[in-house]
């Protein structure tokens, strides 16, 4: 079959993922415009990584506005998950309800929105956050009594969701969010873009703040703010850890609830992560160790939050967490395996399998940095010192195998002494490395 | 110096800015070694601890403030020791510990590289100097390029042709031998404008264009505080392109007529020094700005956010003395800065950064290195 026309954008000289930023903010643009094209819609699920990246202007338009309290929750795969997030299709499906299903006044109300839209610049936010917050709460109430009426009813859950039952769940989340989407909207603002390293002091009471203020005594309003700030930051299990020390001004048991829904998404992402980490095997240890020093990092985190909440989802943590152990176990022996391997080279070596070994033994100190969390402290730190001891081996016969070097292995020898001060200094013994170096320097340079 | 925003608190010359020390240690990246008032060393540490404007130690108390990599040891010795406080003087310190492969071996190879690079475009520059003075003289030289340039009879030739272009100006030919290779030395970084290849600083003209268009067009596009400073960024790339572009306009013009270079030495010499000098100084430490940003194109925003940064705060601005041209918009988006603290975003993930960091300034070391 041969693919539509604007499918080839991707077979052209430089395909639509090669270009450059400006010229894909642009084409980002055109694209927009025709939203509606079926083949178009494939195209934006094809570039969606590459949206999600640069990030352009998009051009508003009512469903744009409608999304926005649950935009960072969407994803491609359906249903069925107990995560927190909303399938891309739910929202679709409750927008469509949305539209079909306002009665005159409402259905009024939006056409003079869109003229209002229309009028509005692209990057206008306060002016389409006044037509959003206006869109919001009939919206909630809507999709809320529908929800509510399509488990019993199969006609409004025809009309709802199709044949889709388990996006129901979908809808009602987006009805937890909507119902709170000017404070979302709010704190949104306010915080630092996505994705979210971590916040300061400021930041947190403005959350704590509008969170206590904004809940209304009901756990579903606490939450879904709370979520929607979860998932933009860096390290969510960490944010929940934080935010949970303040006072949000709900009882214990509630408190405990919400959070215990809150871990159910960092979890779901955390076992992805635990997932793909533990899935790697090739050689790239930087990637790897940033993702298990993160995973580590974030578990520890979760390991607090969650301290009280239900059997399940404790038991989803201690699975987690050995999870996240083989990983590491793996990656440090591996890491290990290429070191040694890595220390008979002398620095005449091809550089590729210097520079492979040097990779190895830095991710080796930074497992060092997490070891302890996950069980591994005495092993790698066994393993550094043993790699410390066979280096100072080799210098010492390395200075003593000098006084009697012809001129050309004298250069050779040289070389090999700097790579065992570096190989040194990687392994954690800066000082040893540097009295070597001094050493070497008084006959070399 | 308290601060090195605004055009009041910019240093007055090239050698009060200082040049540029290829450090490893995230703390000491692009810092500046430069002299005192008492003609000691002292260091320039761009925004230490998160202060504004430079921190200010000496060159004997660096250790004291901060760990250095072992690397960083060397290299602060070998500056103390030869004492050097020019981008030129600064760079031979850096290859000479480069290629002992302390910093990694990617930039001990870059480093070797770099220095047989450097012998090989010194005899060429050598030889094209000759050439033009001989044919600026109307001194027949075809012969030269049928001989290799290592035989005994190459030089015999070279002698002799020198010694007649030598009559024609007035110049002893042990003089004129002289005057080409230090000007040869002087124009190694810069080469000729007639060279078959762009030499290092030549080359590095044409980043200079994408840097102030990438980063402009991430400035429009960011939404953090810090666009206005990228904004800057690129202001400052273009302002300091014109300038360049002046300066090399004026070094091949006079390199144009060689043979007054030659004959008026004292007075013609010393302009051209001069012009190369500055050159030098202007375009010292963007190769290394340029690297870290082409380092971070296809990285996660927060790390293009750290790299904008960690640049804003290293950016070669041009010294108040040293302008002769004054730009009315760059001055403008100085003002509105002025006094404004870049917000280093809040980082719960500790443990992360000094691995990392170290990594990425070897290898923007090593690109800088080869390029």
């Amino acid at each position: 079959m041969t693919a539509p026309p604007s499918l080839n954008l991707f077979d052209l000289e430089y395909p639509l993922d090669q270009i450059s930023e400006a010229k894909f903010r642009e084409i980002a643009l055109l694209l927009e415009e025709a939203r509606d094209q079926p083949e178009v819609q494939t195209i934006m699920e094809q570039i969606r990584p590459q949206l999600k990246r640069v990030r352009p202007m998009r051009k508003p338009n009512l469903q744009r506005l409608f999304y926005l309290p649950f935009e960072d929750l969407l994803r491609a795969e359906p249903g069925g998950m107990d995560d927190g997030r909303i399938p891309r299709r739910a929202a679709q499906r409750a927008w469509e309800f949305v539209r079909t299903k306002n009665d005159a006044s409402e259905s009024r109300i939006y056409k003079v929105m869109e003229t209002r839209l229309r009028a509005l610049g692209a990057g206008d936010a306060p002016g389409q956050s006044v037509l959003a917050r206006r869109m919001w709460p009939p919206a909630a109430i809507l999709l809320d009594e529908a929800a509510s009426n399509a488990v019993t009813n199969k006609a409004i859950r025809h009309e709802l969701v199709g044949v889709d039952i388990e996006l129901i769940e979908g809808v009602r989340q987006m009805v937890r969010l909507l119902s709170v989407g000017e404070e979302i909207q709010r704190l949104k603002q306010s915080l630092p873009p996505m994705p979210i390293r971590g916040l300061d002091i400021s930041q947190m009471a403005l959350i704590r703040q509008t969170v206590a203020n904004g809940h209304d005594g009901k756990p579903d309003r606490a939450y879904a703010m709370l979520l929607a700030i979860t998932v933009r930051m860096s390290a969510p299990a960490e944010f929940l850890r934080r935010i949970m020390q303040l006072n949000l001004d709900l009882p214990t048991p509630i408190k405990v609830t919400v959070f215990s829904r809150l871990g159910r998404t960092v979890l779901t992402a955390m076992d992805g992560q635990a997932r793909a980490l533990a899935a790697q095997t090739d050689q790239a240890f930087p990637a790897r160790t940033d993702q298990a020093q993160r995973l580590v990092a974030e578990l520890t985190a979760a390991d607090q939050v969650l301290r009280d909440c239900d059997p399940t989802t404790r038991q989803q943590l201690i699975d987690l967490r050995s999870a996240a152990e083989r990983a590491c176990t793996a990656l440090v022996e591996e890491a290990s395996e290429r070191v040694h391997s890595g220390l008979a080279l002398g620095a005449a070596a091809p550089v590729a399998d210097l520079v492979a070994s040097e990779t190895a033994l830095t991710a080796l100190r930074k497992c060092q940095t997490f070891a302890r969390q996950v069980e591994l402290e005495s092993v790698v730190n066994q393993i550094l010192s043993t790699i410390i001891r066979e280096l100072k081996i080799k210098t010492i016969r390395l200075f003593e195998a000098l006084p009697d070097a012809k001129p050309a292995e004298r250069t050779s020898l040289e070389r090999d002494l700097f790579r065992c001060v570096r190989m040194l200094e990687l392994s954690g013994d800066p000082e040893e490395a540097d009295r070597i170096r001094i050493e070497a320097m008084k006959i070399a340079l | 110096m308290s601060g090195l925003s605004g055009g009041a608190l910019l240093p007055a010359t090239f050698e009060e800015r200082g040049a540029i020390v290829a450090f490893t240690t995230p703390a000491l990246s692009l810092a500046r070694v430069r002299r005192d008032a008492r003609q000691r060393l002292i260091l320039m540490m761009p925004n230490f601890g998160g202060t504004e404007g430079a921190f200010i130690v000496p060159w004997n108390g660096v250790a004291e403030v901060t760990t250095m990599s072992v690397h960083d040891r060397a290299l602060h010795e070998a500056i103390e020791t030869t004492e050097s406080v020019t981008p030129d003087q600064v760079r031979g310190c850096t290859l000479r510990i480069g290629q002992s492969g302390l910093a990694g071996p990617v930039v001990a190879e870059a480093s070797r590289l770099a220095l047989d690079s450097d012998r090989r475009k010194q005899i060429e520059l050598h030889f094209l100097l000759v050439v033009a003075l001989l044919n600026s003289l109307n001194v027949p030289s075809e012969e030269l390029l049928t001989l290799k340039a290592n035989q005994e009879a190459w030089r015999l030739k070279v002698k002799a042709l020198l010694t007649q272009a030598g009559q024609r100006i007035g110049v002893e030919i042990n003089d004129l031998q002289t005057r080409i290779a230090a000007l040869a030395r002087v124009l190694l970084p810069l080469g000729l404008s007639s060279g078959r290849q762009d030499d290092r600083l030549r080359g590095l003209l044409h980043g200079f264009a994408d840097f102030r268009d990438t980063i402009t067009e991430w400035s429009a596009s960011e939404k953090s505080d810090l666009a206005p400073f990228a904004r800057f960024a690129g202001m400052v790339a273009d302002d300091t392109l014109k300038s360049a572009d002046g300066l090399f306009g004026q070094l091949d013009a006079a390199m144009r007529d060689l043979a007054s270079v030659v004959r008026d030495w004292n007075v013609q010499a010393k302009a051209v020094v001069g012009l190369a000098g500055k050159l030098c100084w202007l375009l010292d430490g963007w190769d290394f700005i340029f690297v870290f940003w082409d380092q971070v194109q296809n990285d996660p925003i927060e790390i293009q956010r750290e790299a904008v940064g960690r640049i804003i705060r290293v950016l070669p601005l041009i010294p108040r003395n040293e302008i002769d041209r004054s730009s009315d918009a760059l001055e403008q988006q100085q003002l509105l800065l002025q006094g404004r603290q870049i917000q280093s975003n809040q980082d719960w993930r500790r443990g992360r950064s000094d691995f990392d960091l170290v990594t990425r300034i070897e290898a923007a070391k090593a690109r800088v290195l080869e390029s």
